[in-house]
């Protein structure tokens, strides 16, 4: 009993608090996840913002370079003129219409740098990789069309720019990579001294460092990567960073608040066993108190019984008036000694001390005896009994705990079912033997049948109804249960049917 | 064209003329040829010098030419300690020496790239300062990453009115970003195009000295090999001297071979051959110091008495005392006679021995390279047969310059051997880089 209410206690504190407590971790989870993900979409943002950048060095080189080819010349002369001064590229292929070489003219005579040039190129003039530069007739403008053509030679990333003239000559520029990736360092942010802790990178195609800024020196893979636009398309950003910090205050703050719920649950909780067992303690003392008066009340009301008993023998054939007196002595002492047997009994279930004494005995001559005890209570009662024993075998058993039993369901019947014919049988299959107290009253309402065993349960606490303790069933079936068998109410058209059920091994001695 | 170029000759001649006895403000264009005499009835090939001088710039307050320049520094690991504590040094004595109209920016390198101080007017002597006084070395070395941010500080104020230089101290191989000799060239050539050179002041004896003298050769910038850090002042002193007496800019010169006459080759610099045209481009010329460009043509059998024109050049320049763009023009003439001995006799000593060094030091350059192979012997037989040949000719035209240049060149044969080479390596690099390009220091 002690030992529950405390498991409860600590469910109703614990319960509420691993509630509490597994909101809160999964609240800082939920916390951390966002951080990390803001976080993420903040880099992101930057990476992207800076690849826009990077890609508007090609752009603006793009822009250059159709402002050229738009004015295009002709003169291989004019070409080469155009080749020194340009800071945009160093050498340039020209297709005629029909998809020639045009320049460097391979004919007639080139530089050594061209013919250079021209090797690291046939691709593009022989091959064709240019030819198919797509023509548009709507063009208006000197230049129709335009492109990247990206290409691999000489380990590393090599770009050329075309443009389709109006009159029909493809022009592609080399833009020197290098070069590029000069003016892409120069528009890309540098260290700062005691700067964030974190890298970003430049990467080539092949995975190696172009460009680097940040302090951080970092180990493993990126934590973001991000490829850059076309023309630069073969290279990539990188990022590496430290881990976004978690917002401690919020998992404090929660922590903190699951502390204060925890100890106003152990408080209440502390109250509240303190309370009841100090119910209990009361309990236990009033039990015992009575227990006491019951032993101290028990010895006189013997003496009492006895001498009642021995006074109705000897006062044969007495006025009838006094033997009806001695009979309500005898029959009233007799009930208050069952009531007390009842609570002595009680009062050790409730200690855990209750015990049977078996002995040698048949059933039959026990529900006989007390059918005589009980006969004068009957007859005032008018209740009619009718017997149908058979369970005369001699059998182990606890005569008194039986007395007991029958004595509690017959004084039932003497208080609840009066006027009404009464029924008691007794069967024997084997170790099993079973009595049925069927009387006739008004039966017990089916929604208090389980709980008419529970100690103190009255079906009806009415002033004018019958008086009794409420403890009578529960010692019974108490009783039947540690016979080893059972107490139980079965279903019946008229009044109540209680069945009782004992273990009988049959006894050694015989009878 | 012909008479277009005459009228600016006429032109450039006037200017010259019309500061009376003052000192031009002009570059001077000088072409000689080996031989201005030439056996007649015979195909043969002769030397053309095309020599270059810059000019002392006088104005009234004394000012000289404004210089626009980035400090690029590594500050990898390897340069921790004594190296860039001398080098912070130089380069607080530098900017010490920049006047007002100066511009300066300190950009220091090592996996990444920290820009100390963005270009800024020397006047701000006390934030530069700072900026020096920040650098710590650690990492690695993104000596591209350092070159290209050092250029865009550059570009910010680039001007034909300010000497546009890049200047880069290194200790070490680059290993983050482009690292090969040839992107790095690729980079000098497209920075020497806009207007800039690199100076390259390779620290110790673990820089790499390809990527550094090449990528000084592509932009005609300086290379300087730096054995030890206590010479880092120095050196800079004489960069930025030489930086502060630049007078002519991105100097552009194209020489047109007569009918006839074919280009054979170009020596010492990077020169674009097309058909009869030769082009090249010098980034800057000082005063009293020559800078060249030496051509080999091929010309056909003339007879004798006959004279022919063999090259035409103009050169296009920035000048910067006027701030304009100034041309000069020259034509060079051989005639042909029969009588070897009076060839011999005309030679031009000076082209001759300017060929001479030309050649030789082609020579050593082979040399180097075979002893990249693991050709140790073949490459000292080169180096000691192109000493006898120097010998030989120093004697021929009794000049001491070849002389030197023999001992020098038998001194890189002595210089071989697995435990001297990675010095030499260096000092032959630079050696060349001086021959071909005439650094002034």
């Amino acid at each position: 009993m002690r030992r529950s209410l405390v498991l409860i206690l600590a469910l109703l504190v614990l319960a509420p608090l691993g509630l509490l407590g597994w909101l809160g971790a999964r609240m800082a989870a939920d916390e951390h996840a966002r951080v990390e993900a803001d976080f993420a979409r903040l880099v992101e943002g930057r990476l992207r913002e800076t690849a826009a950048a990077l890609v508007r060095v090609p752009q603006r080189i793009e822009r250059e370079l159709l402002a050229i080819a738009g004015e295009f010349p002709t003169d291989p002369h004019h070409v080469r003129r155009l080749a020194r001064r340009s800071l945009h590229f160093d050498h340039v292929l020209v297709l005629d219409p029909q998809a020639r070489l045009a320049f460097p003219p391979l004919a007639s005579v080139t530089s050594q740098g061209e013919r250079d040039f021209l090797k690291r190129t046939s691709g593009l003039w022989e091959g064709g990789a240019l030819v198919s530069a797509p023509r548009s007739e709507a063009g208006k403008t000197s230049v129709q069309s335009h492109g990247w053509h990206i290409w691999y030679w000489g380990g590393g990333l090599n770009l050329v720019f075309w443009a389709r003239h109006r009159d029909g000559r493809v022009i592609a520029f080399e833009v020197p990579r290098v070069k590029l990736l000069a003016e892409v360092i120069a528009g890309l942010p540098e260290s700062v001294p005691d700067g964030p802790q974190e890298r970003t990178a430049l990467l080539d195609s092949a995975g190696g460092v172009l460009y680097q800024w940040g302090e951080l020196e970092p180990r493993g893979a990126p934590r973001h990567e991000l490829a850059l636009a076309e023309p630069l398309n073969s290279w990539r950003l990188a990022w590496w960073g430290p881990q976004p910090t978690a917002q401690s205050g919020l998992a404090m703050s929660a922590l903190a608040a699951l502390l204060a719920v925890g100890l106003a649950l152990a408080g209440l909780a502390a109250w509240f066993y303190r309370e009841s067992s100090r119910e209990l303690r009361l309990a236990a003392q009033r039990v015992s108190f009575v227990n006491q008066v019951s032993h101290e009340l028990k010895t006189p009301l013997t003496n009492i019984r006895m001498y009642a008993e021995l006074l109705e023998d000897e006062l044969f054939d007495a006025d009838p008036k006094s033997e009806r007196y001695l009979g309500v002595i005898v029959h009233e002492s007799q009930r208050l000694s069952r009531l007390i047997g009842n609570i002595l009994t009680f009062a050790r279930g409730q200690r855990k001390k209750l015990s049977l004494v078996m002995g040698a005995g048949s059933v039959d001559e026990v529900v006989r005896e007390v059918l005589e005890s009980y006969a004068a209570g009957m007859a005032a009662a008018k209740v009619e009994v009718k017997a149908e024993l058979d369970a005369p075998a001699a059998v182990r058993l606890d005569r008194d705990a039986l007395g007991q039993m029958l004595g509690n369901l017959l004084g039932n019947v003497e208080k609840y079912a009066p006027g009404a014919p009464l029924t008691l049988q007794t069967r024997q299959e084997g170790a099993q033997t079973s009595v049925v107290v069927h009387d006739g009253g008004p039966g017990v309402p089916k929604a208090h049948q389980k709980r008419v065993f529970e100690p103190f349960h009255r079906v009806s606490e009415g002033l004018a109804d019958a008086a009794g303790t409420g403890i009578g069933l529960g010692i019974a079936r108490e009783l039947a249960r540690l016979h080893g068998g059972d107490l139980r109410i079965e279903a019946s058209e008229t009044g109540a049917r209680f069945v009782l059920t004992l273990k009988t091994e049959p006894s050694p001695t015989g009878a | 064209m012909k008479a277009l170029a005459t009228s600016v000759g006429l032109l450039a001649l006037l200017v010259t003329f019309g500061c009376g006895s003052a000192v031009a403000q002009q570059a001077k264009l000088d072409v000689r040829l080996g031989k201005p005499l030439m056996m007649a009835a015979e195909k043969q090939k002769v030397f053309v010098k095309v020599g270059l001088t810059g000019f002392d710039i006088e104005r009234k307050n004394g000012a000289r030419s404004a210089i626009n320049v980035a400090i690029v520094l590594d500050k990898s690991g390897s340069m921790s300690g004594e190296k860039i504590r001398r080098a912070k040094e130089a380069s607080l004595m530098a900017v010490d020496r920049l006047g007002p109209d100066d511009i300066v920016s300190i950009v220091a390198y090592d996996s990444t790239v920290q820009v100390l101080v963005p270009a800024t007017k020397a006047s701000d002597r006390a934030a530069i300062r700072a900026g020096i006084h920040r650098i710590g070395a650690g990492g690695n070395t993104a000596l591209f990453a350092g070159v290209s941010k050092g250029a865009d500080e550059v570009a910010k104020f680039l001007s034909r009115n300010r000497v546009n230089r890049v200047i880069l101290l290194s200790d070490g191989l680059a290993n983050v970003g482009p690292s090969s000799p040839t992107d790095l060239e690729a980079l000098g050539y497209g920075l020497g195009k806009r207007g800039m050179s690199i100076t390259t002041l390779g620290l110790g004896l673990d820089y790499n000295e390809d990527l550094m003298s090449r990528l000084s050769r592509a932009s005609d910038g300086n290379h300087v090999f730096v054995e030890q850090a206590s010479d880092l002042a120095r050196f800079f002193t004489l960069e930025f001297g030489e930086a502060m007496a630049v007078s002519a800019q991105d100097v552009k010169v194209k020489i047109v071979c007569a009918p006839g006459v074919r280009p054979v080759r170009v020596l010492g610099r990077d020169a674009e051959i097309v058909g009869r045209e030769v082009h090249a481009r010098l980034n800057q010329l000082i005063a009293k110091h020559e800078k060249d460009l030496m051509l080999e043509v091929e010309v056909p059998a003339g007879e004798v008495g006959a004279a022919r024109e063999i090259v035409k050049v103009d050169v296009v320049y920035s000048n910067m005392a006027t701030s304009s763009s100034d041309t000069l023009s020259s034509t060079v003439r051989a005639r042909f006679t029969a009588d070897k001995s009076e060839i011999s006799r005309r030679r031009d000593r000076e082209v001759m021995v300017r060929a001479v060094q030309l050649v030789s030091n082609e020579q050593n350059r082979m040399a180097l390279q075979l002893r990249d192979q693991g050709k140790q012997q073949q490459a000292q037989q080169i180096l000691q047969d192109n000493a006898a040949w120097l010998d030989m000719n120093s004697v021929t035209y009794g000049s001491a310059k070849l002389k030197d240049l023999k001992r020098q060149n038998e001194e890189d044969a002595r210089n071989l051997t697995p435990g001297k080479w990675k010095k030499r390596r260096k000092v032959m690099r630079r050696e060349q880089h001086r021959m071909d390009a005439l650094q002034s220091y």
